[in-house]
């Protein structure tokens, strides 16, 4: 699994899904590890939305509960979140 | 202004039907939460649910109409008979222009609509049933319930998500008391558990695979349930004119909105809908919290937060509990089926479990009682149900003292 092209993509489906959705365009030299994502206008229903899209477009699961006890808050914890896959047997 | 009495019960949930069932299944704290796989056509999904398997239309519904009926309806119907049976209204001679109905539901008919769509859409068929909009209406259970009985007063349907079976005991309550009728059937039904609808869910990540914990560490989220609780609400009136037995009293109606946010619940918006039930209540003391505790991080630690801020040093004192550790979240039917398991725990001087406990969670520090139902003495309890849409209703019952 290549997890940076993974990491790459889903930063790609949440300025995607700003764009079509919020009509909010990103731009993706802006993004950094710290920054928030409600920066960009992401909250938690927006980010779960593009996380189940990014799923469904790259065959994995990431194991992400909104019963978390961590906030996903910036982008550095939403890139975590791919680490985080486990590789498949 | 007129006092509300309960007269009359009824329940469905994943127990089976009837409200003794349901209430020896809280009172020994039996989960009804199990695995079940929903299917529709050739697709499958496992969930853990607190579903009433097993259930046939025939069983329950003699009436040739009950094809006619979705699952939330015959619900609705076969706890609404009990309830009216067991107010002893059976052979009674009452005015059914001044008997209404109001029923929550939270989706309504989404068996309906899920069938009529994979006929639709999925098979060669291009006509539905016309029996499609009928059935799926969300007010077709308070339509039935009507017909069933022959009322003519006021009937309709509440549709608060999971507050839904609450505001529409609140709304019963205030026909009652403003006088417009001398008696309601009342509470919520709902049967939802359907492949798209857990799809729905499981796409929020907020539902647990393992089982409801509600104020536990560790919880993972809310389980759902299917099922109806149904109350026959009278003036004290009425029900002392035909010598009916008198369950308990409605003495508190709190509802808010917390005009925040779409899903994440807001403290100071479940509190207002406290205070104001409290208020209604006379600022009486409360015994027992029979709270929306859904298992959720969210809902637990703001409803505790919201119980310390209305209560303040009293909160300590409180037994509170979340029966949808037992019998799930029953979404519409949850204010119907939680009003039952709170007129229960009155009528037993018990408070009925939260199941599933693993051990305390720092941000939920207040008395849950857990395990095992403890005996208490319960003058008073609180109902609490907070919707989706930050819409709260808070229902407060008491022992019914006929010297007060």
């Amino acid at each position: 699994m290549d997890r940076e092209a993974l990491k790459t993509k889903l930063i790609d489906t949440l300025i995607e899904r700003m764009r079509e959705v919020e009509k909010v365009e990103v731009l993706r030299s802006s993004i950094t590890p710290e920054t928030a994502l409600s920066d960009f206008g992401v909250d938690s229903l927006a980010f779960i939305e593009a996380l189940n899209e990014f799923e469904e477009q790259n065959g994995v699961e990431v194991p992400f509960s909104a019963n978390d006890r961590r906030s996903i808050r910036t982008v550095a914890d939403l890139m975590a979140l791919i680490d985080e896959i486990p590789e498949a047997p | 202004m007129e006092r509300v009495v309960v007269t009359g019960l009824g329940t469905v949930s994943s127990y089976g039907c009837g409200t003794d069932r349901f209430a020896d299944a809280i009172m020994a704290g039996e989960v009804g939460i199990r695995p079940h796989v929903l299917a529709l056509g050739e697709h499958e999904t496992e969930v853990v649910a607190a579903r009433f398997a097993g259930y046939a239309t025939e069983d329950h519904l003699e009436h040739t109409h009950a094809s006619r009926w979705d699952r939330t309806v015959q619900f609705a119907v076969i706890a609404a008979h009990e309830a009216w049976h067991h107010a002893g209204l059976d052979d009674a001679v009452i005015d059914g222009e001044r008997t209404g109905v109001v029923i929550g539901t939270g989706i309504g008919s989404w068996d309906t609509l899920e069938t009529a769509f994979e006929g639709v859409l999925c098979t060669q068929r291009h006509t539905a049933s016309p029996m499609t909009i009928p059935k799926i209406m969300p007010n077709a259970a308070p339509s039935a319930i009507s017909m069933e009985f022959g009322l003519q007063g006021p009937a309709m349907a509440v549709s608060t998500a999971c507050a839904s079976g609450n505001h529409a005991i609140a709304t019963a309550v205030q026909w009652l008391r403003a006088g417009l009728v001398e008696r309601v059937i009342a509470g919520g039904a709902e049967a939802s558990l359907t492949f798209s609808g857990m799809r729905g869910w499981q796409a929020m990540r907020i539902t647990a695979k393992d089982t409801c914990r509600p104020f536990s560490v560790d919880r993972q989220g809310l389980v759902l349930g299917e099922g109806a609780g149904m109350l026959v609400l009278e003036t004290l009136t009425a029900a002392e004119q035909r010598h009916a037995t008198v369950l308990a009293e409605v003495t508190g109606v709190g509802l808010s909105a917390d005009a925040s946010d779409l899903v994440q619940p807001s403290a100071s918006g479940i509190a207002l809908a406290m205070q104001r039930a409290l208020a209604d209540h006379g600022g009486n003391p409360i015994d027992y919290v029979n709270a929306h505790g859904t298992g959720t991080l969210a809902n637990d630690r703001t409803e505790v937060a919201a119980l310390k801020a209305v209560f303040g040093p009293t909160a300590d004192a409180l037994a509170i509990s979340s029966t949808k550790s037992m019998h799930g979240h029953c979404l519409g039917a949850a204010g119907g089926v939680e009003a039952i398991a709170t007129v229960l725990a009155i009528q037993h001087q018990r408070v009925p479990p939260t199941m599933n406990y693993l051990g305390p969670d720092p941000d939920c520090d207040l008395g849950i009682v857990t395990e095992k139902a403890q005996a208490r003495p319960i003058a008073s309890a609180m109902s609490n149900a907070f919707a989706f849409g930050g819409l709260n209703a808070v229902i407060v019952f008491s022992a019914f003292d006929d010297a007060a």
